[in-house]
């Protein structure tokens, strides 16, 4: 095991790793922005550096920084935590070369999974479905041929594109010279490339989610699947579930399956993640591997009862994995909350400023994963995420009404929040049928509210 | 910090005390801060300024006041400026490093913050007369430390400056380690409020 490693992020996820390194008798290290001085993650670690001010990219990315305070400190690994350097194949570079280990995937993996070409192309390869794609389009008889194979709706995507330019949706045959057109004007507009190229599109997908645990002599296992499909209107997640609710059996088995595959046909080691689009008829397409511990893996924790961030450290000290796939099995579910700090009535805008009273709820069945208190300060530079609250129960119901009590117990005054979000999350008919989707969210409460706004004049 | 200190670790520390504390605590009383901690290698010592509200600020690292705008008012003695940590790593004086009084130019180097095999030169950064040092060579500093003391204002300042309320004098000194075996802090408070304020964690 490690001696000493030091943490390279913020907020609940530090805390996690330095509760998962105490617990394994293992030194902890911080690193803060001036920002930061007064959180947690600082008081919880055995040693703490200051490594620059509030913005980001002169703290938590400051990486000659953050490496001046490991070789201080004598560190023998370094935990990215998410976000921030987490995948970040270069900084995975930089800890091996001044003899760190950086507990995650080789960066080999990093670099290959982080490219979306590359990744799509190694997926297709180790048999994982992907959403279907053409090549660039140069005539249009190649892009109705294309369309003919995948079936309408198809979005139309500059190849050198970003930002939503040169997109276009196009429903029917009749509409696809057009859209072709409008899109490699724009594209050329835009990237000065007028290139083009046509995709599946996706219509209400579920967004389910696969663990997967490989140490660095080649046992991978998954650790089920993840249900995400509660987004915000930014495809950002808000509530994440384990096991995913009306999944078909056989689905599960592929999914679980593909993602044992795909890690495999990496190189993988350490935790991962393979994001999948489901849609109605069943079928799946890998959407992208998260190579970094994920926000929502407290979900896992509970159902599987494997503790994820130990065997991460674990894993990277070079320890076997001895978890066998037989014995991951599922134990009752597990919903999780993100309380952030943003208003949904008004299109997520982030808060920052100082908190007033806070109460995490407690009792049965409650997991609370948060570096806020009351009356601390949450700075304008980061991530909205002030706490994540995590419910499990023998099954979904049971969960549910748990997550209801939790959030009745909740107080986060001073900033908008999103408890009041999920309050009525957790009152929704669909939700608790467990008919979610990648646009439910908006589709289900956000516009509906706005609208009943609208009429009342406001 | 050893357990088995001796009569030489001793010597050691009064010479230390001598040598570097000393110097170190007159310029202290004149910093716009109210804590100020060293490190090396016979011990960490944490100089706290006892005046109105020190018991507040004798817990907020040395650090957080160092970053205080230069105060002019209800600060009593001189207000300098101070040059602090860019970098995280190793600290190094310049070989050069300049006497108390000196005038030094904005490009002068001070000293150098060595880390992943590079020395980081720390500059004055615009013309000032230097004051103090307020790091010892070879310690660790992190972001925002201060380095050095300087004024950047046209007065020199003055070698021998006037005894100023809230000054610091040398009261007590523990050994390296306590009987618990404890690693030493020492503890200096000025001698005419006579407050009793815990050591800095």
């Amino acid at each position: 095991m490690f001696n000493k490693v030091l943490i390279a992020n913020r907020g609940e996820i530090a805390l996690r790793v330095i509760r998962a390194c105490r617990e394994l008798e293992c030194k902890s290290v911080a690193i803060f922005s001036e920002a930061d001085r007064n959180s947690l993650h600082v008081r919880f670690a055995d040693e703490a550096f200051c490594v620059g001010p509030g913005p980001s990219a002169r703290s938590y990315l400051n990486v000659p920084n953050i490496i001046g305070a490991a070789e201080v400190a004598g560190v023998d690994a370094i935990h990215p935590g998410y976000g921030f350097l987490s995948e970040n194949a270069g900084f995975a570079e930089i800890c091996a070369s001044h003899g760190i280990k950086f507990i995650g995937p080789p960066a080999s993996a990093i670099a290959l999974m982080g490219d979306k070409a590359s990744a799509k192309q190694r997926m297709l390869e180790a048999g994982v479905p992907v959403i279907p794609g053409s090549g660039i389009i140069d005539s249009l008889s190649v892009a109705k041929k294309f369309c003919a194979e995948v079936g309408y709706p198809v979005l139309i995507k500059a190849t050198a594109g970003g930002g939503g330019k040169g997109m276009r949706i196009v429903g029917r045959d009749a509409d696809l010279a057009a859209g072709l057109t409008a899109a490699g004007g724009e594209a050329q507009a835009a990237f000065g490339n007028a290139g083009v190229y046509i995709e599946k599109l996706l219509v209400r997908p579920r967004h389910i989610e696969v663990q997967v645990l490989a140490d660095e002599y080649g046992h991978v296992i998954h650790v089920g699947e993840r249900d995400c499909s509660v987004q915000k209107p930014s495809h950002q997640k808000l509530l994440e579930e384990a096991p995913a609710p009306n999944l078909d059996a056989d689905l599960r088995v592929k999914l679980n399956e593909a993602a044992v595959r795909a890690a495999r046909a990496c190189g993988y080691a350490n935790a991962g993640t393979l994001e999948f689009l489901v849609t109605e008829d069943g079928k799946y397409y890998f959407m992208e591997m998260n190579t970094r511990i994920q926000v929502e893996h407290p979900v896992t924790e509970v159902v599987y009862g494997v503790d994820l961030v130990k065997w991460q450290v674990r894993i990277a000290a070079g320890e076997r994995l001895t978890r066998r796939q037989e014995d991951i099995r599922p134990r009752g579910h597990a919903i999780e909350c993100r309380i952030n700090a943003e208003d949904p009535d008004n299109k997520f805008t982030p808060a920052a400023g100082k908190l007033g009273s806070v109460l995490m709820p407690g009792g049965p069945g409650i997991r609370v994963d948060t570096h806020i208190y009351s009356g601390v300060e949450v700075p304008p530079y980061y991530d909205s995420l002030l706490a994540k609250i995590t419910a499990s129960g023998r099954d979904r119901a049971d969960a549910i009404a748990r997550m209801r009590r939790a959030l009745f117990e909740t107080e986060v005054r001073g900033l908008a929040t999103t408890v009041g979000l999920h309050r009525r999350i957790m009152t929704t008919p669909s939700f608790l049928e467990g008919r979610t989707h990648v646009t439910w969210l908006r589709e289900e409460l956000l516009l509906p509210q706005a609208a009943a706004a609208g009429s009342h004049g406001g | 910090m050893t357990d088995n200190h001796d009569e030489a670790e001793t010597t050691e520390l009064l010479t230390f005390v001598t040598d570097r504390v000393a110097p170190l605590a007159r310029t202290f009383a004149q910093l716009p801060v109210m804590q100020l901690r060293v490190r090396t290698a016979q011990g960490m010592i944490t100089l706290v300024k006892a005046a109105p509200g020190a018991a507040d600020g004798a817990k907020a690292p040395a650090i957080k006041a160092a970053h205080a705008p230069k105060i002019q008012e209800g600060e009593p003695g001189r207000a300098y400026d101070t040059i602090n940590a860019e970098a995280v790593g190793v600290f190094r004086p310049a070989p050069d490093i300049p006497e108390f009084g000196e005038r030094v130019a904005a490009d002068r180097v001070l000293g150098f913050v060595e880390a992943l095999k590079l020395r980081n030169p720390v500059r004055a950064g615009a013309p000032c007369y230097f004051v103090a040092q307020a790091v010892e060579d070879g310690q660790a500093v992190e972001f925002g430390e201060v380095l050095f003391v300087v004024e950047r204002g046209d007065t020199p300042p003055q070698p021998e400056p006037a005894p100023l309320e809230g000054s610091v004098s040398l009261e007590h000194i523990e050994a390296p380690v306590d009987e618990f075996g404890y690693a030493f802090e020492g503890v200096w408070q000025a001698s005419d409020h006579g407050q009793t304020l815990p050591p800095a964690h």
